[in-house]
């Protein structure tokens, strides 16, 4: 047996996978082979490696996650998959066909009057400009979407649940102004802060996860302080977006990780107007 | 080439069995690896009953999906697996173990998930994300580098290369998971270990 018949036996011998006259064979090899015997024990402390790195446990989140989404209603698909209904095929043009018919009204009716493709669009503009520390660039996602100045008070009206963006944030920034936008997916706050007299950090609460709004930047998914938060690098800083009690939050211009950390422990949930 | 005596997926059956509740049919017991009544009763949509095949597998299936797709992501995709697992459940047939089916839905979904990060452009950021659990010092440089060198090690290796390592499958039982025969399995093996001491290697490690 050569070199090369060895290597290639060789992670299956680690394995015992090998059939006994196979096994001897490559035994034979290595023990007068200095090169194969290291990439035998290269192997060994490969394994060796994953088995000093212990995963850790499993959340105990997850059941009752899981049952969640099992309580919750099942989707039509599912009932069709395991329903009479896919028995025939009369029932299946007849469904298919109102299915369709049903999709072009909602998409004639309901057409937003900006797609969200145009909003993924805008918000990505919106954060070049602030990045570029453009001064109008808090006033361009209102320009846009009909911003209308609010009062913390208003604010809380309008997000039907007390507003989690306090006048001070994180000791130092200052509630500057508060825009009502009204985006494709809802009715959306915008908190504008300032420091030193310069937009520093701006605020969005949001009805729904909107983690698309980056979807023209890298992302990564990241646990902070026990939340799950996605986030983007910026030229300087990150912006991020993160699940409140009843709601969602995004935010641009958080200093580092450090930071974010505080502002998740920090910011009270949302709870509903007294 | 032999297969190992004891299968892994059969002692995670025999596991499961101890808890056998009446009525269970005559299905051969070392291909049994759950209450045979449990997966009748999940078909039915028990709460109870998914609930509990959930308690009993867990732990398998969040381990490899930590290997395959991080720490970060995994509790999400075990959601999906769980949910895919009982809207297929009727289409498992009891031709493989109930454990083969389970690793075989979790690697697809791991898959799917993989390219649907992919089509988003994850990627990583100059700061090191908050671990679940508390890290101490070489432990967690150690997880870090091999955490690194998977992800990038290709999908269809890194599968392989976890369901032997971390999960200890059998050639055998990988191929039923990955439906490949045990040959491929070998030359794969084979593969995702010299890769990944590849990267290891560019990551400092001296291995």
């Amino acid at each position: 047996m050569n070199c090369q018949e060895a290597n290639s036996l060789m992670s299956a011998l680690h394995d015992g996978e090998l059939a006994p006259d196979e096994r001897q064979a490559v035994e034979a090899h290595v023990a007068s082979c200095a090169t194969c015997s290291q990439r035998l024990e290269s192997i060994r402390r490969l394994t060796g490696l994953v088995e000093s790195t212990p995963v850790p446990g499993v959340p105990g989140s997850l059941l009752h996650k899981i049952e969640q989404s099992l309580a919750a209603p099942a989707p039509f698909w599912t009932w069709w998959q395991f329903g009479l209904l896919r028995r025939s095929a009369v029932g299946a043009l007849l469904v298919t066909a109102a299915a369709l018919a049903g999709l072009l009204v909602i998409w004639q009716l309901a057409s937003p009057p900006h797609d969200h493709h145009e909003m993924v669009r805008d918000f990505g503009e919106f954060l070049a400009a602030y990045e570029r520390g453009q001064p109008t660039a808090d006033e361009m996602l209102a320009q846009k979407y009909h911003g209308k100045l609010v009062t913390e008070a208003d604010a809380t009206i309008a997000l039907k649940r007390k507003t989690v963006a306090p006048p001070v944030l994180l000791a130092n920034h200052q509630v500057a102004k508060r825009y009502l936008l009204k985006m494709p997916c809802c009715d959306c706050v915008q908190t504008v802060y300032a420091r030193n007299g310069a937009t520093s950090l701006v605020f969005f609460e949001h009805e729904k996860e909107q983690s698309n709004w980056f979807a023209a930047r890298p992302m990564i998914r990241a646990e902070c302080r026990g939340t799950v938060c996605c986030l983007v690098q910026l030229k300087e800083g990150l912006a991020a977006t993160w699940p409140v009690d009843g709601g969602f939050v995004t935010v641009v211009g958080v200093r580092d990780v450090s930071e974010l950390g505080g502002l998740v422990d920090g910011l009270q949930p949302l709870k509903p107007p007294t | 080439m032999s297969s190992r005596a004891l299968s892994v997926l059969g002692r995670f059956e025999s596991g499961m069995a101890s808890n056998v509740i009446e009525g269970t049919s005559n299905e051969d017991s070392s291909r049994s690896d759950l209450p045979s009544d449990l997966v009748a009763r999940c078909r039915r949509r028990e709460p109870r009953a998914q609930s509990e095949l959930v308690v009993r597998t867990q732990d398998r299936v969040y381990r490899t999906l930590v290997r395959l797709v991080g720490a970060q992501e995994a509790e999400d995709v075990a959601q999906q697996v769980y949910l895919q697992v009982f809207r297929q459940i009727h289409q498992f047939s009891g031709d493989s173990t109930f454990g083969t089916w389970l690793y075989r839905v979790t690697v697809n979904e791991a898959l799917q998930h993989l390219r649907r990060s992919r089509r988003h452009r994850f990627a990583f950021l100059n700061w090191e994300p908050k671990a679940r659990e508390p890290d101490r010092g070489q432990q967690s440089d150690v997880r870090e580098l091999l955490d690194r060198a998977l992800a990038a090690i290709e999908p269809d290796l890194r599968c392989i290369f976890v369901l032997r390592e971390v999960e200890n499958l059998s050639y055998e039982e990988i191929g039923a998971v990955l439906r490949i025969p045990m040959g491929t399995v070998a030359s794969r093996l084979s593969r995702a270990r010299h890769d990944l001491q590849v990267r290891l290697r560019s990551l400092g490690w001296n291995g």
